[in-house]
């Protein structure tokens, strides 16, 4: 009997069990509340939780990648790794060079802002 | 809580034009509508069309959106050209300023995410499985929600001429003009939905043939077996996934913005309307080549076909095609040169522009080096490609001219820069879609286009383009800047705005003779029939197999030998056409009204998020919440066709050759 789909048997990637969806169910969970916690309680100062967050997000990200989509280095779908290095070269371009481009613009154009918010015009110009 | 949310009765048109473009709407729709009923074709319909998973029926379908959106994007173009023609000095035109802020946002978000779009999808879905070898998509559920998601989206956009108003902050919505203080209305939020719920499409769509093209090509076509037309699609495919979010999240968080009062893209409170514009123009420039690079393999598949030839540097065009879409990635601040960076990020950027003109360089003269000394013959979709590569090369040197960013100091915002777009967009995307119309239409019809009117029609087209938009190359240099509703009369613009006008014209007339070759080619299909399923001697193998092809594509899947999978079947001698002597069951996907279902969700849950209207958000986000835990619950979603019914179909095709 021919297929009209072969996924289901030529798929290289390993498959997850239930026990991989509840552990990685349950620390998204828990990264997730993690970050909304430190903001509500004003854990940290301002820097320092923006740094905390971004490297809960990360590794959400990361328990997502193995928990979810099954990237194991077991893994013998070529593509697979293909795709995740292209993906991160991307991320890398766009995250660098947009950081780049903003914060030279800032450097040269934004005027500096006063304590409640609004822009002190007579100190812009 | 207010039962119709913000929509209260002074939503409804007041402007005659609306007015009329409403009820003119209306009678279609009516019209449509009766036709169905009186001739008995609800079942019909449901059954064949909106329920399908088959890929050929769903490119249909994204072709048919496009044509639709089409015909209302070109409108929109007229009458931009008409006011500007006649909004001279005294005279204020047809359109109020109001008015036509709106419709040329209206006709940039149509061209490009309700024309180029479906078409670039409509096209893929029909030709890729079958260039491929194989019996449908990756996920053909998937496939088939994109196409209802991209149809809700053109539905949303539509509504808000009638109901309400759109957008009037240009085909981006740059804050802080799009921000709620600038812009209280409701069109800024069907911009955004309408986007937003198309994009969610694009985006699954992209997924989908992704995996289709990397895991379900025919045995023994490896990557560098594929035909150049399915590179492209892959390229252009991994844009999709990577930039599309970009859009998704940039859009969710100018919504944020307006609904919510955050200060992401404001002027103030901490807020930078230049990083809308930075995150917009990072999915905006990939945009670009997700629209062009199928169009590239489209007259990659075209040129040897109609030159007798093959195609000549295959490698290098599959390289240039991988350096396209990786530089794609790294040029996108040279939309916005004069928002204030310093010389090495312009140079930067600047540079990397430049270098893009080098792969796609190598492209034309590989199309050029097929046809030289091939025995070219001069059909349609040839026209199309010969039109295309003046036309585009023209359009991507002036590109070129503004990747200098001291000279874009001048351009920018300009005329200059519509007509180069266009230049490329039209003569490129555009003229490469119609080319691969023409060329694999008798595949999925069964008959030829008529070659006498596609002819007229390519004519109308090239020349109207450059009637249309030299004028406007001159008076972007004069220094007219782009949406202008009036201007004055001694700026001496008007000749040049009339002749633009006039190309307009001849354009559309391109357009009537492309409704009339249809027409022709319908009415004498019965002369121009297909049926050896290959009217061009062609080399891929969509062309082994009838013309229209079998639901389940190929009876057999074929085994590929070499980069001209079917032209060595037909003339190879180490592999001849493989005789089957029996059939097989073959498993195909169930039909499925789900995708239908949650598409109409989606758009009750726009309208209801852009009128405020809360409980009918809350219905619609469980309607589509409940529709894919029922899809997901459905175990059975294929079915056999057994291998008596294939070897009927099969002989039936086999008596009519």
């Amino acid at each position: 009997m021919e297929n009209f789909n072969t996924l289901d048997t030529e798929y290289g990637a390993a498959h997850g069990t239930l026990s991989s969806y509840i552990v990685g169910f349950v620390l998204s969970i828990i990264l997730t509340l993690g970050a909304y916690m430190i903001v509500v309680n004003h854990m940290f100062s301002n820097a320092v939780a923006a740094g905390v967050i971004i490297l809960i997000a990360v590794t959400q990200q990361i328990v997502q990648l193995i928990c979810f989509l099954h990237l194991s280095a077991k893994s013998h779908a070529r593509w697979n790794i293909i795709a995740f290095i292209f993906t991160i070269v991307i991320i890398l371009i766009l995250l660098v060079g947009s950081l780049w481009v903003m914060n030279n613009l800032t450097g040269r154009t934004m005027v500096p802002m006063q304590g409640d918010g609004t822009v002190n015009v007579q100190n812009a110009l | 809580m207010n039962l119709f949310g913000n929509l209260t009765l002074s939503a409804f048109p007041h402007d005659p034009i609306i007015f009329g473009a409403t009820i003119l709407m209306s009678i279609v729709v009516i019209a449509v509508l009766s036709i169905l009923t009186v001739k008995h074709r609800w079942t019909w319909l449901w059954k064949n069309w909106i329920t399908t998973v088959d890929h050929k029926r769903i490119g249909i379908m994204y072709l048919i959106l496009a044509f639709v959106m089409m015909v209302r994007g070109f409108i929109d173009a007229a009458m931009m050209r008409g006011q500007l023609a006649v909004s001279a000095g005294s005279a204020h035109g047809f359109l109020p300023p109001d008015h036509y802020d709106q419709v040329f946002t209206a006709h940039g978000v149509i061209m490009i995410f309700f024309v180029a779009m479906p078409l670039m999808f409509g096209l893929i879905n029909l030709a890729t499985p079958l260039l491929i070898g194989s019996r449908d998509v990756a996920f053909p559920f998937v496939n088939s929600l994109s196409l209802w998601l991209a149809v809700s989206g053109a539905l949303l956009l539509n509504l808000s001429l009638s109901i309400g108003e759109f957008a009037r902050t240009g085909w981006l919505a740059y804050p802080p003009l799009s921000e709620l203080v600038y812009s209280p209305g409701v069109g800024v939020d069907y911009y955004i939905w309408c986007i937003q719920i198309a994009g969610v499409g694009s985006l699954l769509s992209g997924i989908n043939f992704l995996v289709t093209i990397l895991r379900m090509r025919a045995p023994g076509m490896t990557l560098m077996r594929m035909p150049v037309f399915v590179w492209t699609t892959l390229s252009a495919m991994s844009l999709v996934v990577i930039v599309f979010p970009i859009l998704t999240v940039t859009l969710a968080l100018l919504f944020l913005d307006r609904f919510y009062g955050m200060h992401f893209f404001s002027a103030d409170f901490g807020g930078n309307p230049m990083m809308y514009i930075n995150l917009i123009w990072s999915w905006g420039h990939p945009e670009v080549y997700i629209l062009i690079l199928p169009a590239f393999g489209i007259f990659s598949e075209v040129v040897p076909v109609f030159s007798r030839k093959q195609l000549f540097g295959y490698t290098t065009m599959i390289w240039a095609t991988v350096a396209i879409t990786f530089f794609s990635f790294i040029v996108w601040v040279h939309h916005f040169f004069t928002m204030g960076a310093d010389a090495n990020v312009n140079a930067f950027f600047g540079i990397a522009t430049m270098i893009i003109a080098i792969p796609t360089g190598v492209k034309i003269f590989n199309w050029l080096f097929t046809m030289y000394r091939g025995r070219i013959t001069f059909t349609t979709p040839m026209l199309w490609t010969m039109g295309f590569i003046s036309t585009f090369t023209f359009g991507g040197m002036t590109g070129v001219l503004m990747a200098i960013p001291a000279a874009d100091f001048q351009l920018h915002n300009s005329l200059f820069l519509i007509a180069h777009f266009h230049n490329t967009i039209i003569g490129g995307v555009i003229f490469g879609y119609f080319a691969g119309l023409a060329y694999w239409f008798p595949k999925f019809f069964g008959f030829k286009l008529n070659e006498k009117y596609g002819t007229y029609a390519f004519w109308c087209w090239v020349i109207g383009f450059f009637v249309a938009f030299l004028p406007i190359y001159i008076v972007g240099l004069m220094g007219m800047t782009r949406r202008l509703s009036h201007y004055d009369i001694t700026t001496g613009w008007q000749p040049f705005l009339i002749i633009a006008a006039i190309g307009v014209c001849i354009i559309a007339l391109g357009g009537v003779f492309q409704g009339i070759q249809l027409y022709v080619s319908f009415r004498d299909r019965k002369h121009n029939k297909d049926l050896t399923g290959d009217p061009w001697d062609g080399r891929t193998l969509e062309w082994s197999t009838s013309s229209p092809p079998p639901f389940y594509n190929f009876a057999h899947i074929p085994t590929v030998h070499g980069r001209h999978a079917f032209w060595d079947m037909k003339y190879g001698e180490a592999h001849m056409r493989p005789q089957h002597s029996s059939y097989e069951d073959i498993v195909m996907p169930k039909n499925t009204p789900l995708g239908f279902i949650i598409a109409a969700f989606a758009l009750v849950f726009g309208f209801a998020i852009v009128w405020h209207i809360t409980w009918l958000c809350a219905v619609a986000l469980i309607g589509i919440i409940a529709s894919v835990m029922v899809r997901s619950f459905d175990q059975e979603t294929e079915y056999v066709v057994s291998a008596e019914t294939v070897a009927l179909i099969e002989s039936r095709r086999h008596k009519t050759i």
